[in-house]
């Protein structure tokens, strides 16, 4: 009787994980299994492109830049984001949710809109520029930001600051402030206690947000291709001009599992560490640890912190919202400022459809093309996320929930691009042949999401403790009744979160879709990259146009997600 | 400062500014308009052990902070020795604190716990390990060094957090419901133990409990604060003895009070006329103290009464009885004959030991 409804509970959780498994097998380890394969054999000689990508200086040149740049990246948004996350957490002040709201925006813009963003900042063209111009009447743009390293540097401290505020600062707020006055009654100065007591503390939180904001410099795309140029590149930059460029798949495929290795590699070192760091901690609400910001220089000092933290991460999407109102007519001479007029024409210019060129497609279609992907992507992600929560938050320890919860993360940290080239080496033949499927794309998308939607649905899953259940079966409600009254308004909102993140996601994503979407059908983000490549005002114009929208309806997912998230749900 | 120092300070604020431990001079503190501690004047002698008895919401951890210098008072001044310290900080002032739920540190063993102190000291590893040893043992933990504190039960968490207050010799050690979160029997037993290490180690220190028995049993003087003000001071036998006011005896559970009106001859209650020497208060209130009943006759003030509930203490037992359309408790020896529940019941007082007047 015993082993048969343990024999049951087990066909459950294998029920319920039958297809994100499926899915993962087929779209995740499958083609990530043909890429290993096509790097170890070319020609006869095993290895060769292995070689290659080893000990070629280009590629050697490549892969130190791309460490350098990530290392870098990470020190500056831990330096901008610790003492950020210090603020928010601890302190109660006017405006502190807004602005906590508003520095959450970046981490969901999709690439693309950044590197546009800085470049309507920043660029030759950009606001920084023409004021400069305008004030010292000069003939030429004096700041050469971007195709530099610092121009990387800015765009993804702009992205990844919000990763430090949110891990970071949760914890920081749910600790309990008394471990440090217990410090201070034993003697402890400021600085000793920072040392000894606070930052050991939040240690596997800090470790937790460098790890993941270095993973997402080391493996950023869209970024890279915009800000850096054509002279700077790093291995996700090196494998898609290797696939789309020059057709070498083989050498590709080596640097993507080049690439994997490391990532892997970070993530292993990552548990590791985490387990010896982290320790029980009790936490506490944080209205019990939060203070009043009192004196003068403290608020000063505050207010300096907000304002560089609205610099970094605002400024940017202003600049590129007011800048894609503006146009700018040549100067009649050197000395001559160029004059900028508002304008909606960028705008306008999205709906007419110019039938100069045969591979013209109009922005509008692009539109559409990403909106029904992401709906796409909404739809599956939903169902394979939903039953994988399931089975994590009321089976955590069967045998299969324990296997499946590192791999569902694993697409989190393997590279856009190096999935997109899985899909195109495996899913163009049969038993699977998608290459002309409109599904390809939601399908990698669905990857990318994944991870967020089963993160985002678990803890709401299981913050429905079994007693409210167990309350509502006593008043009378039969099982039917239980999850329609009890499971599904408490999970609702979580899961709308869930559905906002694959949205948002899917309507960003640029490093897999490049490889994998048809040119025929493209998405705003291949829109925008393609209006950035070309020359000329009027493209310009409209790269930024669509990147405005872009943000908008991002950013709009964004606000959606930070409203809906039942307070402290997830935390605890 | 300088309007307190201008204003004449009353005799009990001169007392605790020549204490020759703790003082405290009219502090005052107030959250957002709501005042929390309203001219709190007291003295914690060297080598004394002095309980602040307070229902929760009186302001007893607000004072805690203030004295351990977590957070700065409105008004009022904080003094060591007869001087003021307001402006050391909270590491330099050489008091501990131990607080409600221990806060030990989760990243550190029992060991490094207790030398925290002593390394913010900079002792050398020798005398760290020592004293860490030492006070390990005071409170019988010897051999517990090794140990990660969260595989600790409450007991042992406490008795941590006592030995890690106590290591850095502190000058002062505050105790913040020291037992607060533990179970009936443990508390009883631990309550003991912590009177011994204190005692043995001449510790002044200044406890805060909601507790009366904690404090009756911890200290030597205990202060009653209610809503941030100090309503009585002195020896707990005295304080339990003579309440000085009706919110006191109530915080002491004695809540036998009657409302009277003076007369010739004594103060007419709604048990009859009580035989007292005239009082000056316009409308006293009459404490019937619970232990004054007596059911054998002997005292020469008899009331009436019904006997409502009896309640089985051991040695002793509650009754509730209603008399005069009042509900009264008393504690009698379980050794007296009592009848059953609903029964009418003759219990008579000595006048004298029985009433006291309060103001």
């Amino acid at each position: 009787m015993r082993d048969r409804t343990r024999l049951v509970s087990a066909l459950r959780t294998a029920g319920l994980w039958a297809a994100p498994a499926a899915f993962l097998a087929l779209f995740y380890a499958r083609p990530l299994a043909e890429v290993l394969r096509l790097s170890l054999a070319r020609g006869g000689s095993l290895a060769a492109p292995f070689a290659e990508a080893l000990t070629s200086p280009v590629q050697r040149e490549i892969f130190g830049f791309t460490l350098l740049q990530a290392s870098l990246s990470t020190l500056l948004t831990l330096a901008v984001g610790l003492p950020g996350a210090y603020l928010l957490a601890r302190f109660e002040f006017r405006g502190r949710t807004l602005i906590q709201a508003l520095t959450a925006v970046p981490f969901v813009m999709p690439t693309l809109v950044v590197g546009a963003a800085f470049h309507a900042l920043l660029g030759p063209r950009g606001w920084a520029n023409l004021a400069l111009m305008g004030l010292f009447h000069l003939s030429e743009p004096p700041l050469q930001v971007i195709h530099t390293l610092g121009a990387i540097l800015l765009a993804h401290v702009f992205y990844n600051t919000s990763i430090v505020l949110r891990l970071v600062g949760d914890f920081w707020s749910h600790l309990d402030p008394r471990l440090e006055a217990a410090a201070r009654t034993l003697g402890a100065d400021r600085r000793q206690v920072l040392l000894r007591v606070t930052l050991p503390l939040l240690l596997p939180a800090i470790a937790a947000a460098a790890l993941l904001v270095f993973l997402f410099d080391f493996t950023s795309f869209g970024v890279i291709l915009v800000l850096g140029g054509p002279r700077l590149s790093t291995l996700e930059v090196e494998i898609y001009n290797q696939t789309v460029g020059l057709f070498n798949l083989p050498l590709a495929a080596a640097l993507s599992i080049l690439q994997l290795g490391c990532t892997l590699l970070l993530t292993v070192i990552y548990t590791r560490l985490s387990g010896r760091l982290s320790r029980p901690i009790s936490l506490r609400p944080r209205h019990q640890t939060a203070q009043r910001l009192r004196g003068l220089r403290r608020r000063l000092a505050a207010s300096a912190l907000v304002g560089l933290l609205l610099l970094l991460m605002i400024t940017p999407l202003l600049a590129l919202a007011v800048r894609s109102f503006v146009r700018l007519d040549a100067a009649a001479g050197p000395s001559v400022q160029p004059r900028e007029a508002l304008t909606l024409e960028a705008y306008r210019e999205l709906w007419v459809n110019r039938q100069g060129s045969a591979f013209y497609v109009p922005p509008t279609t692009a539109m559409g093309v990403s909106l029904a992907y992401a709906a796409a992507t909404v739809c599956l992600s939903l169902a394979l996320g939903l039953p994988a929560a399931w089975a994590l938050a009321y089976r955590p320890d069967s045998g299969a929930s324990r296997l499946f919860d590192p791999l569902l993360l694993l697409p989190l940290g393997t590279s856009a691009v190096t999935l997109g080239l899985g899909f195109i080496v495996t899913l163009n033949r049969p038993p699977l042949d998608l290459r002309a499927s409109p599904l390809l794309v939601p399908l990698a998308h669905t990857l990318v999401a994944l991870p967020f939607v089963v993160r985002s649905l678990t803890p709401a899953l299981r913050s429905i403790r079994p007693r409210l259940r167990q309350a509502a079966a006593v008043l009378g409600a039969d099982p039917l009744r239980v999850v329609t009254r009890i499971d599904l308004p408490l999970v609702g909102r979580a899961l709308l979160v869930a559905a906002a993140f694959a949205f948002t996601i899917s309507l960003g994503e640029f490093g897999a879709t490049a490889l994998v979407a048809r040119p025929d059908h493209p998405t705003v983000p291949m829109m925008i990259y393609r209006f950035l490549s070309l020359p000329g005002a009027l493209n310009y114009g409209q790269a930024l146009a669509l990147s405005t929208l872009l943000m908008l309806a991002c950013a709009a997912g964004m606000l959606g997600i930070e409203r809906l998230r039942i307070a402290d749900v997830g935390e605890f | 400062m300088a309007a307190d120092s201008v204003r004449d300070l009353s005799t009990a604020e001169l007392d605790a500014a020549a204490c020759d431990g703790l003082g405290l001079v009219g502090i005052r503190k107030a959250y957002a308009g709501k005042v929390a501690l309203d001219g709190v004047t007291f003295c914690v002698p060297r080598h004394a052990i002095v309980a602040v008895l307070g229902p929760s919401g009186s302001g007893k951890s607000t004072l805690l902070s203030i004295i351990a210098g977590l957070e700065a008072p409105d008004g009022g001044s904080v003094l060591w020795e007869g001087r003021p310290i307001d402006s050391l900080p909270p590491h330099r002032r050489g008091f501990g604190l131990m607080f409600q739920d221990y806060v030990l540190f989760p990243h550190l063993n029992v060991e490094r716990n207790v030398a925290f102190g002593l390394q913010m000291q900079a002792l050398d590893e020798a005398q760290t390990s020592a004293r860490v040893r030492e006070c390990l043992a005071q409170v019988g933990l010897t051999g517990f060094e090794g140990r990660e504190v969260q595989t600790l039960s409450g007991g042992e968490q406490q008795r941590v957090a006592l030995a890690r207050a106590l290591a850095p010799w502190p000058r002062l050690l505050m105790l913040d419901e020291p037992l607060g979160a533990l179970d009936r029997a443990l508390r009883e037993r631990l309550l003991g133990e912590m009177r011994q290490v204190l005692r043995a180690a001449r510790q002044t220190a200044l406890v805060v409990t909601h507790d009366q028995e904690q404090a009756f049993g911890l200290a030597d003087r205990i202060a009653i604060l209610d809503s941030g003000r100090m309503l009585q001071q002195g020896e707990p036998q005295q304080v339990y003895r003579h309440p000085a006011s009706a919110a006191v005896a109530r915080f002491l559970g004695l809540t036998n009070l009657l409302a009277g009106t003076p007369e010739a001859g004594g103060i007419r209650t709604a048990l009859g006329l009580v035989p007292m020497a005239a009082s000056s208060v316009q409308r006293p209130t009459v404490l019937l103290r619970p232990e004054a009943a007596r059911l054998d006759g002997s005292g020469t003030f008899t009331i009436d009464a019904i006997l409502r509930q009896r309640t089985f203490r051991g040695p002793t037992c509650i009754l509730e009885v209603e008399a005069g359309g009042l509900r009264l408790t008393f504690e009698v020896p379980s050794a007296a004959a009592l009848p059953a529940e609903g029964a009418p019941l003759k219990i008579s007082f000595d006048p004298q030991a029985a009433f006291q007047v309060l103001p």
